[in-house]
């Protein structure tokens, strides 16, 4: 036989049944699940999901085309979705639908002289599935910043995107006359900034 | 006596006879858990975050990557927050945006420069967010662009990172620039050179 507390209904022995172990088991239990549901958006905000990963070698020099940013280096993870060497983070299934803010700055290392105006641009892609109906979709965001005389422009820019179950990667896209690539020390980045609801 | 599945806190069980020191333990379980989340609940309300900026015009010179020297201290709360407990800017190392405790912080670097004349065609701006003093790749993140070729006037750029450090590493806005003119040129006094950290995550909570 339990009374139970006004405010949070926690459940504890009345005097006639104070030898009630069951009675202490219901309190502890209770007042458990209540105090870990308290801190859950505490923790949730000081463990945010969040990722960044560095390549750290040079990439090969190519004119036109397309070259992934590699996280040679796992500089930071919490989510559990990168791994040194890949080209993409991957969301772990546990994670719930979120939106994240992915950024870069990524290097361009010329191997060859600039050529003014030549085509120089970063680009994030954001692909996702929609657990419940199954259709996938790809996002592609960009930053441009074409060659100068000197050369080496340094790419970066942040976008923001919706994920329910997918992955995130970064590439240097270019269209010139002269070999670049994507420079040892370039990074990619993530966040979660909340669940989708 | 047996401990509750989330926060293990002890509780008299079937075979247990209930006695004073076992109510006792679990009040005093209890009573720990309702501090932890009274902390959890201080320490959310004031995470850790600085942005400090550069009123006056400083001279930067062609080709050469120069550390911002900020002058100015908009916010810089990490001495009150508990996450942080100390400070990120000190007058005495006025280029140094450094970490008190260890953490991952999203950089926010933005740069301007009063260009007195053009740059020219082979002109470039960038701005640069710097680890430990770096001069060069790895650890330098930003923006290099080139502004068009004869404009003259207010130029910006702007980087934004994301960096794990550990207690005492630093990080600072370091400005470039080359072109046609022999300069120097000074950064922007209407919208000053401003870098801003904000902490978003900790590695002991990971």
């Amino acid at each position: 036989m339990s009374g139970s507390t006004v405010n949070e209904g926690y459940p504890y022995p009345l005097p006639s049944d104070f030898a009630d172990v069951q009675d202490a088991f219901r309190l502890a239990t209770a007042i458990d699940v209540g105090l870990r549901a308290d801190q859950a958006p505490f923790r949730a905000f000081l463990g945010r999901p969040s990722f960044v990963g560095r390549q750290t070698s040079n990439g090969s020099g190519f004119t036109s085309g397309s070259q992934s940013l590699i996280m040679g280096a796992v500089e930071w993870d919490n989510t559990g979705g990168l791994t040194a060497g890949a080209a993409s983070w991957r969301q772990p299934n546990s994670q719930q639908p979120s939106w994240w803010l992915f950024g870069c700055t990524l290097l361009v290392v010329p191997t060859g002289a600039a050529v003014v105006g030549d085509m120089n641009m970063a680009r994030i892609e954001v692909d996702t599935t929609d657990q419940v109906s199954g259709v996938s979709s790809s996002s592609f965001f960009y930053q441009r910043n074409d060659d100068t005389n000197t050369g080496g422009e340094w790419l970066n820019f942040c976008t923001a995107a919706a994920l329910y179950r997918g992955a995130a990667a970064c590439a240097l896209i270019l269209n010139g006359s002269t070999q670049k690539a994507v420079q040892s020390g370039s990074r990619f980045w993530g966040m979660s900034l909340g669940p989708v609801t | 006596m047996r401990k509750t599945p989330y926060l293990r806190m002890r509780y008299p069980f079937a075979s247990d006879v209930v006695a004073a020191p076992d109510v006792q333990s679990m009040a005093q379980d209890i009573d720990q858990n309702l501090v932890n989340t009274a902390t959890l609940g201080s320490t959310f309300s004031r995470f850790s975050s600085v942005v400090v900026s550069r009123a006056a015009a400083q001279s930067i010179t062609k080709g050469t990557l120069t550390a911002v020297s900020f002058d100015t201290v908009v916010a810089n709360n990490g001495v009150n927050s508990p996450l942080a407990n100390g400070s990120w800017f000190a007058a005495g190392t006025p280029t140094r945006l450094t970490a008190p405790t260890a953490c991952v912080v999203l950089a926010s670097g933005f740069l301007g420069l009063n260009l007195g004349s053009a740059l020219g065609t082979g002109g470039a701006i960038q701005v640069t967010i710097a680890l430990n003093g770096a001069t060069g790749s790895p650890n330098v993140q930003g923006t290099k662009w080139n502004p068009t070729s004869a404009v003259t006037g207010q130029q910006w750029a702007s980087g934004i990172s994301m960096w794990k450090l550990a207690a005492g590493d630093f990080l600072e806005l370091k400005a470039f620039w080359t072109g046609t003119p022999a300069g120097p040129f000074n950064t922007d006094t209407v919208l000053p050179p401003t870098l801003s950290l904000a902490m978003v995550a900790l590695p002991s909570v990971a």
